[in-house]
């Protein structure tokens, strides 16, 4: 029974995992270069689960150490505990770190560095661009971020940006933040980046919702520091993307 | 009731029906916390999952084909030299802090000293090729990278040697022992559940039986590898939810706040690095975020702290060590990883 339960707890991880690869939705908790990982991590603890059934029942006189083979009965809130990642991933519905994480996090207004971006945009190769050709030339994040603590050098340059609405109460009634994630390992290292949004109907904006803004960039102040921010001309609302968060 | 198997799945199915609730049946925000958290608790545990298979495939591997009288015999005396190629050790064994646990433990079974154990445990993390690559991609060549890995083996190497003050037994957890009349009966029950084996038990022929003996090792291997990744497991998911639940509960900016001062910012992000429990292959990726607003002294404590110990290895050292060597593991770093932030800042 022991060996029976160790088996379905294993592969039930290994099968979650693997489902989680060939949705895509592995995306919302890791780094996109850790999916491979994530595979061989899935096979291994199928492949470790069936082992139970596979091995040779008893010892030859080899010069191994017995107890080393011992499979200790494995207690049976061990065995609840590592069902957990199996079972909250089943019932919690997938879904990406939005505003609620943002509560929670530095909101990286101003200490953004160079350093910290990645090298290759993927902004407008992932997502398309709902705004056709005219809004090409536009800034997108990346930009923004190398100039964010010169927000006079942005001045009235054009920008399109896709995120997540975030407010609180430090927001006007005319402004929202558009959010993004920039995530390095899993969301446990989420960096928050966020722009100022000012938008006449931003109250009607849902949390979390994904939107598209489109406008022209203001030197402007919020709680403080002087930052830009994104006066809107046009706001879609989107679907959220299949890949949420920025890759560093 | 004594049945384990009913208890199982008693508590599972109230689990199951507790998850339910908290998603479907509670306000909007607490739902929302509580999805929040379950995505930052899968982040950490999908991340380190596939390191921990790796610790204990290398763990079941040991166990299985390295030969316990070679392995002592090769291991020198001198507790010195036992600590030191214990600290350089990582090289032989590519492990982040995940990995490293059942690799150590496994190590112990097999009759490495103790010092050599505990300077694998707290050095192999960063000590070895790929964490050396990620931080020089970071910081690249400067003061950060060799603080980092200077200090690393420094601290490695003292505390492994200070626990060759305590008596092992003292120090490490029993291991499970030989219960050689419990095999029997598994053989018994086994034979009967699948033919295959019992026929195999039969028919053996001198060649036949090399044969099978050497596929039969590597699945006794993988099974070990099975035990040790059950075991070791439980306490990265314990960590794992810790460490989510402080980041859906405890704001950020309560501790980023009071980074400033030589001292307090070695503190506040050793604290950072405990709380946050990020992998040792990527750390100095989330250091580099800290670069303007901290001490260079206190970035290198992140990173040379938060490898040897944050919630989710201290939960698994658990497994290895008893409690009170447990809490010394914790403190012996921590005090050094705080005087080597403080030097740093203070001379460097």
């Amino acid at each position: 029974m022991d060996k029976l339960l160790k088996t379905i707890v294993l592969c039930a991880l290994g099968i979650f995992l693997y489902t989680r690869v060939a949705n895509n939705t592995i995306l919302f908790y890791i780094h996109e270069r850790f999916t491979l990982l994530t595979l061989l991590g899935a096979m291994g603890v199928l492949l470790v689960g069936l082992s139970y059934y596979r091995q040779p029942p008893h010892e030859h006189t080899h010069n191994y150490d017995a107890h080393n083979h011992q499979h200790a009965p494995l207690r049976w809130w061990g065995l609840l505990i590592l069902s957990l990642p199996t079972l909250l991933g089943l019932l919690v519905p997938p879904q990406p770190l939005g505003a609620v994480a943002l509560l929670n996090r530095e909101l990286n207004l101003g200490g953004w560095q160079e350093s910290n971006l990645p090298q290759v945009p993927p902004l407008s190769r992932e997502e398309g661009n709902p705004w056709g050709q005219s809004a090409q030339a536009s800034l997108d994040w990346f930009t923004i971020a190398r100039e964010f603590n010169r927000p006079q050098a942005l001045n009235g340059r054009e920008a399109q940006l896709t995120g997540f609405v975030y407010r609180d109460d430090r927001f006007a009634p005319d402004s929202f933040l558009v959010g993004r994630f920039l995530v390095s390992c899993c969301v446990a290292d989420a960096a928050a980046l966020g722009v100022v949004v000012q938008w006449p109907e931003a109250a009607e904006l849902a949390l979390d919702q994904w939107v598209s803004v489109y406008g022209r960039l203001q030197s402007g102040e919020f709680a403080g520091q002087p930052v830009p921010i994104l006066v809107a001309e046009r706001v879609q609302l989107i679907a959220p993307p299949a890949q949420p968060y920025f890759y560093r | 009731m004594k049945n384990p198997a009913a208890l199982f799945l008693l508590a599972l199915i109230f689990v199951t029906a507790l998850i339910w609730a908290m998603t479907n049946l509670t306000p909007a925000d607490v739902s929302s916390r509580f999805q929040t958290f379950a995505t930052i608790f899968l982040g950490i545990f999908i991340e380190a999952m596939p390191f921990l298979v790796a610790g204990s495939l290398v763990s079941g591997i040991i166990a299985e084909f390295v030969d316990q009288g070679a392995l002592v015999h090769f291991v020198p005396d001198n507790p010195l030299a036992a600590a030191l190629i214990g600290a350089l050790l990582g090289f032989a064994f590519p492990v982040c802090e995940c990995g490293v646990v059942p690799v150590t433990r496994r190590l112990y079974g097999k009759g490495v000293p103790l010092a050599m154990g505990i300077s694998f445990l707290l050095a192999a993390p960063v000590i070895n090729p790929i964490v050396l690559a990620s931080t020089f991609t970071a910081f690249g060549w400067g003061d950060v990278l060799f603080w980092r890995f200077g200090g690393t083996l420094a601290i490695a190497f003292l505390v492994g040697l200070l626990f060759t003050l305590f008596r092992p037994e003292r120090v490490l957890r029993p291991m499970p022992l030989p219960a050689p009349t419990l095999l029997l009966p598994t053989v018994a029950v086994l034979e009967k559940c699948i033919p295959e084996v019992a026929e195999s038990e039969m028919s053996r022929d001198e060649e036949e039986m090399t044969a099978r003996e050497g596929n039969g090792r590597w699945w006794r291997a993988l099974a070990a590898a099975g035990d040790d990744f059950l075991d070791m497991g439980r306490y990265l998911v314990i960590g794992s939810m810790l460490a989510a639940a402080m980041q859906t509960i405890v704001p950020q900016a309560t501790l980023v706040v009071l980074g400033e001062g030589a001292l307090l910012s070695v503190i506040v992000l050793m604290a950072l690095a405990f709380v946050l429990s990020i992998c040792s292959t990527v750390d100095a990726f989330v250091a580099l975020s800290f670069v303007h607003s901290f001490s260079i002294g206190a970035i290198v404590s992140f990173l040379v702290f938060g490898p040897m110990v944050d919630i989710k290895s201290a939960l698994m050292f658990l497994g290895v060590f008893r409690r009170r060597a447990v809490a010394l593991l914790i403190m012996l770093p921590l005090i050094f990883s705080l005087l080597l932030g403080l030097l740093v800042n203070l001379y460097g």
